[in-house]
């Protein structure tokens, strides 16, 4: 399902920000080209473009990013406005927010997962039309219920007498 | 006017007859301007300058690429052009800029085809390809805008490049290309310590020297406890702390029509 990113790594387009194993970044690492971590960051992630975090990574921050590939570890809040993809080494330990969320067996999230296609839809109004027939027709129902009640208990009073 | 400037080397009386033919080539083309030879006793500023104050505005090295790079520096602060006419071995940045050896080189000369090329400034010194650390290079951090970079235990060397014409620094070609002497960026490289293969006899090195760290911004600042040697152009050494930032379209060079830019 995914690529081994280790060997891959160099073949992205230019404008890449590349962050190998032997080096750490310590603060706000922001860019509009793509991002691929294969070291350490700690502070925050961000990118108008797609993000890679390899298997030997760890990622102690906040991300964001356009589309997401996670093999390695993140501990923080991921927020992806496209497709996050978690593979089977991936680890998570933070809230998710994606639009397309495509995990791999063995992928572990600690956190809520929030998506946006889970959110109520915008009605058009011939939906709202339906949603108020629906509406009255629950009223309705609702009114005989309490009817039935009603009759049920004048019922059992006569028993009573 | 052109000034050509000779390397030392050129005295060894093997390349008597090639700068013979590049002098007769120079003169059918009149463009033979004035000569200058480096020596023990004169310097590459010391003549550029001088001949700076006789109305020059263009200099041709003929030699190689360290001929090049001891005027780097002289060129940018006079804003001259630069050429070269390569001779010999060790002439890659010649190649990257798309001039054959020898006499041919001096029909590009003469047909003047100048880009403009950013150079690198360290503290207050020029360097036209890189600024490198190869000492104690987990004692240093990088500076860039909002975070800093911090070499860990596997990291061989960090390597800021304005302009990459060799790939025995890297070994990594898809880094290299990335490298732009017209993007109005630095870029730093960090090489990472070869893994170990094979058995206790068969002990080798593989991927050493293999960059696999790139980050682009158009300044940089290498900072350290204790003073550490930053080599520029493998050349000029200065100690940390080191700024390094990006000088736009700073030198006009000379080049052929196969330049690798």
């Amino acid at each position: 399902m995914f690529k081994d990113h280790d060997n891959d790594s160099f073949s992205q387009q230019e404008g890449d920000t590349v962050i190998g194993g032997s080096i750490k970044i310590e603060g706000d690492l922001a860019s509009q080209g793509n991002i691929i971590i294969e070291g350490q960051v700690v502070g925050s992630v961000k990118t108008e473009s797609h993000l890679t975090i390899g298997q030997q990574a760890r990622v102690d921050a906040e991300v964001q990013a356009s589309d997401a590939n996670v093999s390695g570890e993140v501990n923080g809040n991921m927020s992806v406005s496209g497709k996050l993809e978690l593979a089977a080494s991936a680890k998570v330990n933070g809230d998710i927010k994606a639009k397309i969320l495509r995990v791999e067996e063995g992928a572990i999230i600690n956190g809520k997962v929030e998506m946006e296609g889970a959110s109520l839809p915008e009605f058009s109004p011939e939906v709202n039309e339906e949603s108020s027939l629906a509406k009255d027709s629950d009223e309705k129902g609702k009114k005989q219920d309490k009817k039935d009640k009603k009759s049920k208990k004048e019922n059992e009073d006569e028993v009573d007498f | 006017m052109y000034y050509y400037l000779y390397d030392a080397f050129l005295s060894d009386p093997k390349y008597e007859k090639i700068v013979d033919k590049i002098r007769t080539r120079l003169l059918d083309l009149e463009i033979q301007g004035k000569p200058g030879h480096l020596s023990l006793l004169k310097s590459a500023n010391e003549l550029i300058e001088d001949e700076v104050k006789n109305g020059i505005n263009t200099v041709v090295v003929v030699g190689n690429d360290k001929t090049f790079l001891k005027v780097i520096n002289v060129i940018a602060k006079n804003e001259l052009t630069l050429g070269i006419i390569p001779i010999g071995e060790n002439n890659e940045i010649a190649q990257y800029l798309g001039i054959p050896p020898e006499e041919l080189a001096c029909d590009v000369v003469a047909a003047r085809k100048v880009e403009k090329v950013d150079l690198g400034m360290a503290n207050d010194v020029y360097f036209f390809s890189n600024m490198r650390v190869d000492k104690d290079v987990s004692r240093i951090n990088i500076k860039k805008d909002k975070f800093q970079i911090i070499p860990q235990q596997n990291c061989q060397s960090v390597l800021i490049y304005n302009f990459c014409y060799s790939s025995g620094n890297i070994g990594n070609h898809k880094i290299l290309n990335k490298i732009n002497p017209q993007d109005k960026l630095l870029d730093l490289a960090v090489i990472e310590t070869g893994r170990f293969s094979g058995g206790f006899l068969k002990k080798k090195k593989n991927n050493s020297r293999y960059g696999k760290t790139l980050l682009q911004a158009p300044e940089f600042e290498i900072n350290s406890f204790e003073y550490l040697p930053v080599k520029l152009d493998n050349s000029y050494v200065l100690k940390t702390p080191v700024k390094a930032k990006v000088i736009k379209d700073k030198l006009k060079l000379i080049v052929g029509k196969h330049r690798k830019f």
